[in-house]
């Protein structure tokens, strides 16, 4: 059972389009679909001033059997997927803030570029991105506790992510294909981060647990990090990098045992000032 | 604008009125004869089978001034994703929880059906930007309570014992800060932590001015009576947040029996017992004393407290004057906390805090306000408050009525609560069910009385200010204890509610802004008292404070719609 949801005019102004979600389409006919409340700017408007809405003309009760399917997307769309327990959003085009705030289950499915929050607080289900993310992508919001961010789930980014990755995660994973910018991981008290590319300066900076990994270039490390140990090689979540990686444990600065892995080839001049403290313990 | 409300089931303590039905008309933001009305140009409102009591009044709300708005700097997580956008022409824009931006409060207030709201601290040299603040909160009428705790001039004048002098600059400084009465917290503890790092109890001496926060409380409470100010002293009790306080608390209660009584009435207000209320060696230990203060409630007729009762599974923001606690209670949160200080009046702390329903603590927490405000038999002198936002916001208010009215709310929401702390309290024991006209003399005709207002506040008689809200729930036909969520939900959202003669909330939505007055005390000072208070003032204002005596006193221009409450004094 899918909707069919086409832009019709290019909005100017961010739409909190949190209508858009299988949780709100269950059990509405395509009528009561269509008069969904969104707020384009600070005005009220209905999805179908915005949108040709296509579809059974009634949707099931259950989220789990909804797809919807956006057309034509523009960046300027906030909050898809809010809270959505089930079923699935398929993006054709750009996203704007905060897709799949708070999502416990369901897919998102992104073939352009998303903007800040992605997946912000995300409980469960996944994410995939085919373009690039901004910042804070499974992160928490601004004044919360460390570990009140992403708690579960996936996101997968094929292109590159913003600075402040999985800002404060407590859980879930991460997986960039691309490189990632300042601060990955930052505040993570649980879960994975990893990021195939390179990562901007203090990746890791302030976790307490969860583990992340820089298989590319490292700007700075943050000092406050212990050498534990050299691995020939890694294999996380199912991605195996057949070269050398770095341990690190900390943050010590928020008393943390948190592992966050480099690796050792593209950061030959900052392991080794560590290196060694690596001897001297064994 | 003529309105008149038909039919409606009347609760009016005030004026003896007990579910009555009746017609309520209102002329020229007045209550009026119903005979005085030409109905044919009133605005007739069908009232039958719904609840028309006055508008509530809240006697300690944290609505304004720089600790409140500290806390809306330090929590933006509180003001995330709870934007309400503006809707022309009535509402303006509405954001956060716990400290909500000034508008929200002023809408929130009136959705429940309160019209009047006093901000309980506010500390001298800031109250400027309490006014200002106070002054774009609409809808609901305000006041303030000024600070006087650890304020240096105050501390001198008892240290050097002089009484007269204390009086008159206590005078001076209600109408110099245009506020209505004068607060104690912790009194003394701001010099004791500064100086040594922690606070201290009721007897114990003030380091340096060698003077016991007893004497402080007992002078400024006699200062009170003479000059006569309607609600006498306001007093957050020592050792606030500590296990075992609430001998603390007992002891300060006596003490209004020893002060020289000059008015009839309650000496002293004790304010959010439920923090003050503990009894116990240490967290781990924590029981709750809130029978102990009931008792001494019922046996001492001179002293009114109200609760602080803590809503559990929702958040909150402790803010208060009492800085040092506030510090400890950060090394208990660990998460963070700010400071915001002024100089020579006070401190304040602001620390974000969820109150959790499977937690021992919590839950004793919950239960000494419930406890208190069951075993209290003189109703009029208990207020039900959540001392917002430090125990919980002011929106749940509809839950601690339906609390109180209801066993089997009360008996629901323990199901789910730390079941250790409830084997530890009698609030299980406790049978006693509120009446909606018990509820309308805790919200509507007791704090009128309190701050001595009743005589044109609180009560819905020919002369009073035409501040009416009306309930869409039957009592005859619904039994709210049984029933409580019809209760909850007739109470957060009020049918209708009426601020000076205005229509301004239809079924739970602002219609229209209108903007209430601000209450402020003007106490008569003979000529030869103030010329002898200013000798003493202008140096004493030189050596402590940075800002001239001139522009320290705030003008009648800077309150929007200024109350100004005249009083004899017995100043000689």
């Amino acid at each position: 059972m899918s909707y069919v949801l086409k832009l019709v005019s290019t909005p100017k102004v961010l739409i909190d389009a949190r209508s858009i979600s299988p949780n709100k389409f269950a059990g509405k006919s395509l009528d009561e679909i269509r008069k969904l409340r969104i707020l384009e700017g600070g005005a009220e408007a209905t999805l179908d001033t915005l949108f040709s809405v296509d579809g059974p003309s009634k949707a099931s009760q259950d989220p789990n059997s909804i797809e919807i399917i956006i057309e034509n997307s523009s960046n300027k769309l906030c909050f898809i997927g809010y809270k959505m327990s089930g079923g699935k959003i398929v993006v054709k085009g750009d996203v704007g803030h905060f897709t799949g705030y708070k999502m416990s289950n369901g897919s998102i499915i992104v073939h352009g570029s998303a903007r800040n929050y992605l997946g912000c607080k995300m409980r469960g289900g996944s994410i995939e991105v085919f373009g690039d993310v901004g910042h804070r992508a499974g992160g928490k919001l601004h004044g919360e506790k460390s570990g009140k961010g992403m708690r579960g789930g996936t996101i997968v980014i094929h292109g590159n992510a913003g600075s402040y990755l999985g800002w404060g995660a407590g859980g879930g994973a991460i997986i960039v294909d691309g490189n990632a910018k300042n601060f990955a991981g930052a505040d993570i008290t649980s879960g994975t981060i990893v990021v195939k590319g390179s990562a901007g300066i203090y990746p890791g900076f302030g976790m307490s647990g969860g583990r992340v990994v820089v298989g590319g270039r490292v700007e700075a490390m943050s000092p406050s990090f212990y050498i534990d140990s050299i691995v020939p090689s890694l294999k996380v979540r199912g991605i195996s990098f057949n070269k050398p990686f770095a341990t690190f444990i900390g943050d010590v600065l928020s008393s943390g045992r948190g592992v966050l892995q480099i690796s050792y080839e593209d950061n030959k001049n900052i392991i080794d000032v560590y290196k060694q403290f690596l001897e001297e313990s064994i | 604008m003529e309105i008149l409300i038909r039919n409606g089931i009347v609760f009016d303590p005030l004026n003896n009125i007990k579910g009555e039905v009746m017609d309520i008309a209102i002329k020229n933001g007045k209550i009026v004869d119903p005979k005085e009305i030409d109905e044919s140009k009133a605005v007739v409102v069908d009232a039958k089978n719904k609840v028309v009591m006055a508008g509530g009044i809240d006697i300690h709300s944290h609505i304004a001034g720089p600790k409140v708005n500290v806390g809306r700097m330090i929590r933006p997580e509180d003001h995330y994703l709870t934007n309400k956008p503006h809707k022309l022409p009535y509402t303006r824009a509405e954001t956060g929880l716990t400290v909500p931006n000034a508008y929200r409060i002023g809408y929130g207030y009136a959705r429940l059906g309160y019209t009047f709201v006093v901000e309980p601290a506010t500390p001298p040299i800031k109250t400027r930007h309490t006014h200002h603040e106070l002054n774009s909160i609409p809808i609901i009428d305000k006041a303030a309570y000024v600070l006087v705790d650890s304020n240096w001039i105050v501390l001198d004048l008892i240290k050097e014992g002089k009484k007269d002098l204390l009086v008159a600059y206590l005078a001076w400084l209600l109408y110099a800060t245009k506020t209505y009465s004068l607060k104690l917290v912790d009194p003394g503890s701001d010099v004791a932590w500064v100086l040594r790092g922690r606070g201290i109890d009721i007897d114990e001496e003030i380091p340096f001015y060698g003077i016991t926060p007893k004497e402080i409380i007992t002078a400024v409470a006699e200062a009170a009576q003479v000059i006569n100010i309607p609600h006498k002293v306001h007093i957050h009790c020592n050792r606030l947040g500590y296990p075992g306080n609430y001998v603390t608390t007992l002891k300060t209660m006596t003490l209004s029996e020893s002060v020289k009584r000059l008015a009839p009435g309650p000496a002293m207000h004790i304010t959010h017992v439920q923090f003050t209320g503990y009894k116990g060696d240490s967290w781990a230990t924590l029981e709750s004393g809130g029978e102990e203060i009931a008792k001494e409630l019922n046996r001492n007729p001179n002293a009114t407290l109200d609760l602080g009762q803590v809503i559990l599974g929702r958040p909150a923001t402790t803010m208060t004057a009492d800085a040092p606690f506030e510090f400890v209670l950060y090394h208990l949160t660990r998460w963070k906390w700010a400071s915001s200080d002024t100089e020579i009046d006070s401190a304040s702390g602001i620390v974000p805090y969820r109150y959790r329903k499977k937690s021992y603590v919590n839950t004793i927490q919950w239960v000494i306000g419930l406890e208190i405000a069951l075993l209290a038999n003189d109703l009029w002198r208990v207020f039900i408050t959540t001392d917002h936002p430090n125990a919980g916001t002011f929106f749940d208010y509809p839950k601690i009525f339906a609390w109180l009215v209801s066993k089997k709310a009360r008996e629901d929401t323990m199901k789910e609560v730390n079941q250790r702390a409830l084997r530890k309290s009698v609030l299980p024991s406790i049978d006693r069910e509120y009446s909606l006209y018990d509820i309308a003399i805790v919200t509507r005709a007791s704090p009128a009385k309190l701050l001595g207002v009743e005589s044109f506040k609180g009560h819905l008689g020919i002369g009073a200010d035409a501040d009416v809200a009306i309930y869409d729930i039957n009592p005859n036909e619904v039994d709210i204890s049984k029933n409580y969520d019809v209760f909850i939900k007739a109470f957060s959202r009020a049918w209708m509610v009426i601020k000076s003669g205005e229509i301004v909330v239809k079924e739970g939505e602002v219609v229209k802004t209108v903007y209430g007055k601000t209450f402020y005390v003007k106490p008569e000072i003979p000529e030869d008292v103030e010329k002898n208070l200013m000798s003493y003032l202008e140096p004493a204002f030189k050596q402590y404070y940075t800002v001239a005596l001139d522009n320290f006193v705030i003008g009648k221009h800077e309150i929007r719609n200024p109350f100004e409450v005249s009083i004899k004094t017995h100043l000689r």
